[in-house]
């Protein structure tokens, strides 16, 4: 049963079932006065269509948060988001227009960031360092070495963070990765990510974009305040909003798109979530005639210390394929299939089961159906979150080797444990995108 | 060599953004492969040609000019000469400069130095130098911290922050003096990451100061440089700080750290 965590070797592992220190609740101690029965009173940073469509609407639909405030650099994108509220028939939501505004109010417990990635750090560390808790959305970073900062400001403050990784808290990923390290499908041998478009069995999704004029930006958006620490460039429609996901400055293409869900699933298999791959040899295609700049075909190998192999690629469809000794797995959000089907029909509980029992080696996988359910329930007991910071960081670091080894072309050693490469001095420069002035972690 | 190299640069300013883009990608593929170990020597040549491209000055206005005129007042072609007289478009030589932040050579630091000078560019230098781990690169940052512009001084010190050592650390603690407020905050959250603990009396200070931007965000250094002096093995400095916290004005999410660190 060599593999095998028993439940105990488990809990002692595993982030997802710390208790944060002997943290004073500050979701309890009531900064603002809030007793702990009381509404968790949440700021939204960045609605656009993420924040709009996904957070506000889940959040509204919460009858333990409550949205006090809602905030983006795009006034149009603000304001609509606060007629939401108000047409839902909540209070109407504090309007502002600087993340930093939203910080000072003693009456927000918690902020939703959903802004573009290169945001993230900035945002989350300075509501911690407000005494917010934070939902950030994946991949948590845009680049390695601020993750590990994001972290460690976190523990100091006794944060809880939640990262949009939403898939740890799907019961298909959850069961998929519990038969996996339960060993059902016998020793894992590999991991393939398919980052493709969900339901097709290609990457065909993945576009080069459009070339636009440079132009003046729309009334209401302070693109300025848009572009923040990333370089400067001018406005255009093609580098902002949804769009920022395909250019390096503000993301990382599909790798940190998708590849945040995927390649977290496979870490979280493997019992990676403090560590990572130790190997990275990457192909990807880069259209030089642009505008995105992001690698829109992939192939990422990682090898990890227990020399499994995780293949990351935009083909084959959308989902997690775990290769075993005795067969496979495979998982997505639309469905969860087996090499032996029987394997699925073991008696379980319910869906959102935390154990899985079969062999009497019993591995319990934290977790909840519900990722923002997970994120208030956590900040009322003050535990990790399904998805703690430590996960985000390292599971978007992942993502971001595979990236640099596509730029590189040539294979990477890494080391997790210090957080580098070895031997490679210009790899180890894209490891860090310095802030434009004055913005600074 | 590769012979394109002059032409990618001459086109990163080409007013077709295809083509501009894609000389800067044949640039970059360039220099990301270069940085690879044992091209020691390539990454020298190639930091000669994007470091002279990023410098190269258009060749000066000369002879005189009708009397009154730009030209013949030697004053204003002086300014021109330090300000505008660039060969090539100041979006070339950002992306130059950031090509060469790219390269993991000495090489590269003078021209960079140099371009610390660039009204245009130097932003960008400084960002790239700021990648650079080497004690040349320390030097020309400290030097820029001379420099005019607020911002982009509160930028140079937060480049320094990420550097180790004496020279960094006092130019840190003297940009804590800095009139300038957007430098002295940006001084406070610099000294924080030296783990130094002298630099809480500084910081400690500063808690006093009459802005109230720059006494907030003072406490808030304080709770990372106790932080920093935990992670380096300095706990008995870190504990008197996070005591300290404790019982001055600092917020209520700093006191929370600091009793999350001591224990209560």
């Amino acid at each position: 049963m060599a593999g095998v965590i028993g439940r105990r070797t488990f809990l002692r592992r595993s982030a997802s079932g710390a208790l944060i220190a002997a943290a004073p609740s500050r979701a309890a101690a009531g900064e603002g006065g809030r007793s702990p029965s009381d509404r968790i009173r949440v700021g939204l940073i960045g609605v656009g269509v993420r924040g709009r469509d996904h957070h506000l609407r889940f959040l509204l639909g919460n009858p333990r948060a409550e949205i006090g405030a809602i905030c983006d650099v795009d006034r149009r994108h603000a304001d609509l988001a606060a007629r939401i509220a108000v047409d839902a028939g909540r209070k109407k939501p504090l309007i502002f227009y600087d993340f930093r505004r939203i910080l000072e109010r003693k009456d927000i417990d918690a902020v939703v960031v959903s802004t573009p990635d290169h945001w993230h750090s900035i945002i989350l560390i300075q509501a911690i360092e407000a005494g917010k808790d934070v939902y950030c959305e994946k991949p948590l970073t845009l680049f390695i070495a601020e993750g590990r900062r994001m972290a460690e400001v976190a523990r100091q403050y006794g944060a809880v963070v939640q990262v949009g990784s939403q898939q740890r808290s799907d019961w298909r990923f959850r069961q998929a990765v519990a038969l996996v390290r339960n060993q059902r499908i016998g020793r894992l041998r590999k991991i393939t990510t398919h980052l493709g478009n969900p339901g097709t069995t290609s990457g065909a999704f993945i576009h080069p974009g459009v070339w636009e004029p440079a132009r003046t930006p729309p009334e209401g958006l302070d693109f300025d305040m848009w572009l923040g620490p990333a370089p400067y460039h001018d406005y255009s429609p093609n580098r902002c909003h949804f769009e920022f996901r395909y250019h390096l400055d503000h993301s990382g293409g599909r790798i940190t798109d998708w590849g945040a869900h995927h390649n977290d699933i496979a870490q979280w298999a493997l019992g990676a979530d403090q560590s990572g791959p130790t190997r990275i040899e990457g192909r990807g295609g880069f259209n030089k005639a642009g505008p995105y700049d992001y690698a829109n075909f992939m192939e990422v190998r990682y090898r990890y210390a227990n020399g499994v192999e995780v293949i990351c690629e935009n083909e084959g469809g959308n989902g997690v394929r775990f290769h075993g000794a005795d067969g496979w797995i495979f998982v997505s959000r639309l469905r969860l299939d087996a090499s032996d089907p029987e394997i699925l029909k073991e008696p379980v509980a319910a869906p959102d089961a935390a154990a899985y029992d079969r062999r009497n080696e019993r591995e319990e996988i934290p977790g909840t159906d519900e990722h923002h359910n997970n994120w208030l329930d956590c900040i009322k007991s003050r535990r990790r979150c399904a998805a703690d910071i430590e996960m985000g960081h390292r599971s978007a670091t992942v993502c971001h080797l595979g990236n640099i080894a596509m730029r590189l072309g040539r294979p990477l050693e890494w080391d997790p444990a210090r957080e580098e490469f070895i031997g490679d001095a210009g790899a180890n420069i894209l490891k860090d995108k310095p802030f434009r002035a004055p913005w600074r972690l | 060599m590769n012979p394109a190299l002059l032409q990618w640069i001459d086109q990163m300013g080409d007013q077709d953004q295809v083509v501009a883009y894609y000389a800067y990608q044949c640039l970059l593929e360039e220099a990301l492969r270069a940085g690879a170990p044992g091209q020691e020597a390539k990454q020298a040549a190639l930091a000669e040609v994007l470091g002279k491209a990023l410098v190269a000055r258009a060749e000066p206005k000369t002879g005189g000019g009708r009397p009154g005129s730009f030209e013949s007042n030697p004053f204003l072609t002086a300014v021109a000469a330090r300000t505008a007289a660039y060969e090539h478009p100041a979006q070339v030589r950002r992306n130059l400069a950031r090509l060469l932040g790219y390269l993991p050579h000495e090489a590269v630091v003078p021209y960079l130095r140099e371009a610390l000078d660039d009204l245009e560019a130097r932003e960008t230098a400084r960002q790239s130098l700021e990648l650079h781990p080497s004690d040349n690169a320390t030097a020309a940052l400290v030097q820029a911290l001379d420099s005019a512009g607020a911002v982009f001084c509160a930028g140079v010190v937060n480049s320094l922050a990420k550097r180790r050592g004496p020279e960094a650390a006092a130019a840190v603690r003297r940009a804590a003096g800095d009139p300038q407020p957007e430098v002295r905050i940006a001084a406070l959250y610099a000294l924080a990451e030296t783990p130094d603990a002298s630099h809480d009396a500084i910081l400690a200070k500063m808690t006093e100061a009459s802005s109230p931007e720059e006494a907030a965000a003072a406490h808030v250094a304080r709770a990372r440089l106790a932080d920093t002096l935990w992670r380096s093995g300095g706990r008995a400095a870190a504990e008197r700080i996070y005591r300290s916290i404790l019982e001055s004005g600092a917020g209520e999410p700093q006191k929370v750290a600091a009793r999350l660190a001591l224990g209560g």
